[in-house]
């Protein structure tokens, strides 16, 4: 099992240039064609932004949500949301749609789902940055925040690698569990506190139960970040970082298994 | 003389499913298949420096996968391949590229993935551009190139890389005539400066032409290893007696 972690490690350590100089190729691939280029991700974005904050000021008017600006309570929420969701439907497919590379080229394909999420993380970067403005507008910026700000943002990078170095090989070999996998993530954003919080549920076991998943505890987390005094819970952190571990250590022995299967079966 | 690729004793099997579920039971706990066949059986041979050797068979005699094994695309399920020194794989050649990139970002592009620098391919890129003649095609997106086009650069970029291994799965019959020429002769300079190449083709005239060595592979094989105008006869032989 170490072993795995180990080799795999030293797989990315021994790639790194090669995985930022494809990640920032990765990037400009989708939008090369367009007039706009890279600045239309920024666009869409801040459409699905709009609509999603005139949505909820329509329905429950302008004011606070559990004590917080509803824009920044928003914001908060969407903006890792941008990233997990980009990273569960196409970070999952990244080895799966590299056929040409895992057939025909030598090279090492325990790296492109790290290529996939770096790329993600690099054309998304601009979001973060409307948040720390909208905050800073509406009087959410600390210096405290912004320490917080970048913890919860590494948690958040490194839980997505981890996570996806599992999705990506399994998703890869397997249709089924392709299929499987994809109904879920399409109503995970009702599972994660996005659009509501869960201080809404009265009953405590399903409160817990529902923060089982560690990607609440980051988007929590940035929501948290603005608030005066809202630091980390020791036990909830403890947690998340165990799931950390666990998620990379089977993440790099799921894909040291697989490694030597992937142009058989892809 | 020093050898440049060395396969002992290789097997490969693949495996057959009834669904994907049981292909992720199979690599965990080794069960659950439902067919297995064996591509290639026991394989054992050695490559020199200067030596072009051609591999012959019909289709699905194991050509094709022993090139991916020997260069390292994929992996044997028993056995074990050495190789000393860098491998360029002529087998998929329009592999890699990516549509909306022009000629010369797909050349920095693909470069990248085959593990070259930024300053490795600026040293080799006026060569290419001189040998695939595209002309202006080169600065514009391959979705526009021809397919016999865009396999040119995938050719140019693998022999330029400066492979000490080059391994050629029937792609000779890349471009228009002229070009072949052109291909023709980088190989012999490969063979004249003393490298490996392993070359796999149904067109025995290019077998006599430049290998110095045939191995026929019949299902998944040796029979035969040896000189060539003795392993042509031998596969001429087989192919006839089963017509």
């Amino acid at each position: 099992m170490l072993n795995a972690v180990k080799d795999i490690m030293l797989e990315h350590k021994k790639n790194y240039l090669l995985i930022i100089k494809l990640a920032i190729m990765n990037m400009e691939k989708q939008t090369l064609r367009s007039s706009l280029g890279v600045l239309w991700n920024y666009f869409h974005d801040i459409v699905y932004i709009l609509v999603f904050i005139m949505f909820r000021l329509l329905i429950s008017g302008y004011g606070d949500i559990m004590g917080m600006n509803s824009i920044i309570y928003l914001l908060t929420g969407l903006i890792p949301w941008f990233f997990i969701s980009d990273v569960l439907n196409q970070g999952s497919r990244s080895i799966k749609n590299n056929r040409g590379i895992v057939q025909s080229l030598r090279f090492p394909i325990v790296v492109l789902p790290t290529i996939e999420v770096l790329s993600i993380f690099i054309r998304r970067y601009f979001t973060f940055f409307l948040l720390l403005i909208a905050s800073t507008l509406f009087g959410y910026l600390r210096l405290f925040s912004i320490g917080l700000f970048l913890y919860y943002f590494i948690c958040l990078f490194l839980l997505m690698i981890s996570i996806n170095w599992i999705l990506s090989a399994l998703v890869a070999v397997s249709e089924d569990f392709h299929q499987l996998y994809l109904a879920f993530v399409r109503v995970m954003i009702y599972s994660l506190p996005v659009m509501w919080s869960f201080e809404k549920v009265n009953n405590l076991i399903v409160q817990i139960l529902l923060r089982i998943n560690p990607m609440v505890y980051v988007i929590n987390g940035f929501r948290n970040a603005f608030i005066l005094g809202g630091c980390p819970n020791i036990l909830y952190t403890i947690y998340f970082w165990i799931c950390i571990a666990i998620f990379t250590i089977a993440g790099s022995f799921i894909q040291y298994k697989l490694r030597r299967y992937y142009s058989d079966f892809i | 003389m020093e050898k440049k690729i060395i396969v002992s004793n290789v097997s490969k099997t693949f495996y057959m499913f009834e669904n994907d579920w049981r292909i992720l039971q199979w690599i965990f706990f080794k069960k659950g298949f439902s067919k297995e066949r064996k591509v290639l059986k026991n394989i054992s041979f050695e490559v020199n420096d200067r030596e072009v050797v051609g591999l012959i068979g019909v289709n699905g005699a194991g050509k094709s996968t022993l090139m991916k094994l020997i260069a390292g695309i994929t992996y044997p399920s028993d056995g074990d391949i050495r190789t000393n020194g860098k491998i360029g794989s002529l087998i998929n050649l329009s592999a890699g590229f990516n549509p909306e990139y022009t000629g010369r970002k797909n050349i920095y592009y693909k470069g990248a993935l085959m593990g070259m620098t930024k300053t490795d391919v600026d040293k080799i890129i006026d060569a290419i551009i001189d040998f695939v003649e595209l002309g202006e095609y080169f600065d514009q997106p391959i979705r526009m190139y021809s397919s016999g086009m865009s396999a040119r650069l995938g050719f140019a970029l693998a022999v330029f890389s400066d492979p000490d291994i080059l391994i050629i799965d029937e792609v000779m019959a890349v471009g228009d005539k002229a070009f072949q020429m052109k291909s023709k002769e980088k190989i012999l300079e490969f063979f004249n400066n003393g490298k490996a190449v392993l070359f796999s083709s149904h067109s025995d005239a290019l077998i006599r032409q430049f290998c110095s060595r045939v191995i026929y592979l019949r299902n998944g094989e040796i029979v035969f290893d040896g000189d060539v105008g003795e392993g042509l006869e031998l596969y001429d032989k087989d192919v006839f007696s089963k017509n």
